[in-house]
């Protein structure tokens, strides 16, 4: 959203708000990580972004309410929200004695405008655009949830499911049969992030 | 109609009168022997008012923009009254044109690479096996394909197919089922050494239930291959034969056999001799047997085969059963009870259609040929019929930004104003005034007279009326004449009664406009607006939801001179020939609101 005239100002290019800037979370990040400078780390638990992870511009990784991990060669999508966001107050969290943490597997992809609130997800897991993950989920391996699908509140999805449809769920067999297909799989992914590395300005030094 | 979103314009196309006379007019005889003879104008179907309310106006009322023109009728044509007719066969997915006549062989589906996801129907991709960090890489792609679904995951490898090439699967994925399909056989007769041996129901029959049961549990003398195709072959094979041995002993002689076939030459001469010729002795036709071995295509149900699949249903999960949305879309008769023997099915063809007139034969849309969307002829009623539109007239509203701006460029912001209020409940006994905008699309000048009843049919009896039924609407000259040239011309026609200026009825002195009768309210290059006064009546306390939708039901008579069509125009390049059309239409205009609520 780059304005021509104002970027013509002699003043800096960036507006800056006359607000004081929010509280960096505790971060620990992985110096091979891509994050893009306007992607937004925000919260009071730490937030740990392992190697090779992909973070687009205007991701979210909201550490309010619990813990961020993001694994190993992770890429988040545009306005992709990770971590809840609002103030947990009703009576089920209150039986929860530790904060819900969010975990993100190896090689996981999260697809544009997906929101993943406190939970876990496995190794080489897609969540397409728009797709939502409830509190307290567990998302096993190589699971797909497609586009605008969603994982109740503490479901448990086994490794190699697909949600599809309306809650529909079937068992991936030729990722679970098929080790060869896992491989390919990886290999594209790892071939995708280095493609975002080359494209994504990272900034790391912004949150570090 | 209350889900369509308000104000709405339905025409009502004629052919559901023309197309059913009978039933009408015995209808309505029936009714008028109900009535007092007097009644006479319900004979008359011209006399009548339309009714929105009617069953059958269901089937007539279709938005403009849906309709079509017939250019010899002079009538508007809907989806009921035009002839379909096929033009060419297409695969949507790879686009390519199929012609008829291998439709007619090979059935209506893509003979190429185009697949559907035997689980959810999406579109497959055919993708390679092949390692992308190899560095060697080909320029194409070698090696193993797959086919894979983008939205569920499902893979060809879920049957363990993997394809040699990429393109032309069908020809593979035949070549690899027939396989399959001989192994089967192949094992089934390494198994079964008896297979020759009779086994018909009557020998069942005779043989006890234990034996039966014994036989079960034994390789099956009929494993020949329980294949529907190949059953099916073998019993065609045995019945003709059957037929052959059968007419051989039959009147005809010994050589006539059903191949021959009864109108071949020989046949015929046998039945000349039959009438004319002596009697000759007649053989006692032999009774044709049914199949006895499963050679000849007997195949016997055995009560293993569904112990089998009984217990195989017990111990799979659900998720893993097809559907029976899923068995009907697989190919031939293959209806496999688990989702693990699903078979890609292969895309549906489409069809381009050309569509004539019912009446003339005239052709109304024609798709191109090539592949793309685009039509070599399509007339549209949009292009030849007044186009009506219906929007309250906010007359007492103080506030300037709200104020409609007049003419049919309906995208503006005040429009959408327009539209939120239009939403509101009606009042009943309260007048509602509303602007009734007729655009022209036609190049000559419209006179048109409007004309609806003064109560709508039913119960509510809500009034209507239109304060200037009878105006003109100006051509659909190029716009550039209004905004370049013509503009004294168009002025003096435009507004009147209205002060120059802008042509939105919010302008400071308009506000005190009343609208007066047999005045038109505003009208512009082709377009002219005129007053409908609504008030609406009484909903009576059990009013159904339809009852409480008020529409209103308008009879549109447009006249207009052009120039004489066709032929004639090289006789007289002058001649102006006047035409006359006719129709009803329904305009939506709200809810009223109840009284007892």
């Amino acid at each position: 959203m780059s304005d021509p005239k104002r970027t013509s100002r002699s003043a800096p290019s960036k507006r800056t708000s006359l607000l004081p800037s929010a509280p960096k979370p505790p971060c620990k990040i992985d110096p091979a990580a891509t994050i893009a400078s306007s992607t937004v780390l925000a919260g009071i638990h730490p937030i740990t972004i392992a190697a090779h992870a992909v973070l687009h511009p205007h991701a979210r990784i909201v550490s309010a309410e619990g813990p961020v991990t993001i694994g190993e060669g992770c890429i988040v999508f545009e306005k992709a929200t990770i971590g809840p966001l609002a103030p947990s107050t009703s009576t089920e969290s209150a039986t929860i004695t530790a904060p819900p943490s969010t975990i993100l597997g190896k090689n996981v992809t999260i697809s544009t405008g997906v929101t993943i609130e406190g939970c876990a997800i496995g190794d080489g897991c897609v969540i397409e655009p728009y797709a939502r993950i409830g509190q307290g989920a567990k998302v096993g391996r190589y699971c797909k949830v497609v586009a605008y699908g969603e994982v109740p509140k503490g479901a448990k999805v086994d490794d190699y499911t697909v949600v599809y449809g309306k809650g529909k769920r079937r068992v991936d067999r030729t990722m679970k049969e098929w080790g060869e297909m896992r491989e390919l799989k990886e290999a594209v992914h790892e071939r995708q992030v280095r493609g975002y590395q080359g494209l994504i300005p990272s900034n790391i030094a912004k949150w570090s | 109609m209350a889900q369509n979103p308000l104000p709405y314009t339905y025409y009502s196309c004629p052919c559901v009168n023309t197309s059913a006379p009978v039933p009408i007019l015995a209808a309505n005889r029936k009714h008028s022997r109900e009535q007092p003879p007097t009644d006479t104008t319900e004979f008359d179907n011209e006399e009548q008012t339309f009714d929105s309310r009617s069953p059958r106006a269901n089937l007539s009322l279709v938005p403009l923009e849906h309709l079509l023109w017939c250019t010899e009728c002079h009538q508007m044509r809907c989806a009921r009254c035009v002839l379909e007719e096929v033009q060419c066969w297409y695969c949507p997915a790879c686009l390519f044109e199929v012609p008829s006549s291998t439709v007619r062989s090979e059935g209506n589906r893509c003979t190429r690479s185009c697949y559907n996801c035997p689980i959810c129907t999406s579109p497959l991709t055919i993708n390679p096996m092949e390692d992308p960090r190899q560095e060697d890489k080909p320029e194409h792609a070698t090696g193993p394909f797959i086919m894979m679904c983008p939205w569920c995951n499902w893979s060809s490898l879920d049957l363990g197919i993997k394809l040699e090439k990429g393109t032309n699967v069908t020809a593979q994925l035949a070549k690899i089922r027939n396989g399959r399909k001989a192994g089967k056989i192949q094992d089934a007769e390494v198994t079964s050494p008896t297979q020759e041996q009779p086994l018909s129901p009557l020998a069942i029959q005779h043989s006890s239930i234990d034996d039966a049961e014994a036989e079960a549990t034994s390789p099956r003398p009929d494993m020949l291959s329980t294949d529907h195709d190949e059953l099916f072959t073998r019993l065609r094979n045995f019945y003709q034969q059957q037929i052959v041995e059968s007419s051989e002993a039959s009147m005809f002689g010994p050589s006539f056999s059903s191949t021959d076939g009864f109108s071949s030459p020989s046949a015929i001469s046998r039945l000349l001799n039959i009438y004319t010729g002596k009697k000759t002795k007649r053989t006692k036709p032999v009774p044709m047997r049914e199949a006895l071995s499963p050679s000849e295509g007997l195949h016997i149900h055995s009560p293993a085969d569904d112990t089998d699949s009984l217990t195989c249903l017990s111990t799979t999960p659900w998720p893993d059963t097809t559907t029976t949305a899923q068995r009907a879309l697989q190919p031939g008769d293959h209806a496999p009870p688990f989702t693990s023997d699903l078979w890609p099915i292969a895309t549906l063809l489409r069809t381009k259609r050309s569509k004539r007139c019912r009446a003339c034969r005239t052709l109304l849309a024609r798709p191109e040929a090539r592949m793309n969307y685009r039509w070599r002829i399509r007339t549209l009623a949009l292009n030849h019929m007044p186009k009506l539109t219906l929007l309250p007239l906010a007359t007492t509203t103080t506030s300037s930004g709200g104020m409609p701006t007049l003419g049919p460029d309906l995208g503006t912001p005040a429009h959408i104003a327009q539209r939120a209020s239009l939403s509101a409940p009606l009042r009943t006994g309260q007048t509602h005034t509303y602007l009734l905008t007729t655009a022209n699309p036609l190049e000559d000048v419209l006179s048109v007279t409007l004309a609806t009843p003064p109560t709508t049919p039913g119960r509510v009896g809500t009034r209507v009326t239109i304060l200037c039924p009878q105006f003109s609407v100006g051509k659909n000259s190029d716009v550039w004449d209004e905004a370049l040239g013509a503009q004294p011309a168009a002025a003096s026609k435009r507004r009147s009664g209205m002060p120059s200026g802008m042509p939105t009825v919010g302008e400071d002195g308009a506000q005190a406009r009343v609208a007066e009768a047999g005045k038109v309210w505003a009208s512009g290059r082709n377009w002219t607006s005129v007053v409908v006064e609504v008030v609406p009546g009484m909903l009576p306390e059990d009013a159904s939801e339809e009852e409480a939708d008020l529409e209103i039901a308008v009879f549109v008579r447009i006249e207009y001179e052009t120039d004489a069509a066709g032929e004639e125009k090289a006789v007289a390049a002058t001649a102006k020939e006047k035409r006359e059309e006719a129709f009803w239409c329904v305009l939506g205009v709200g809810t009223i609101q109840s009284t007892f609520a």
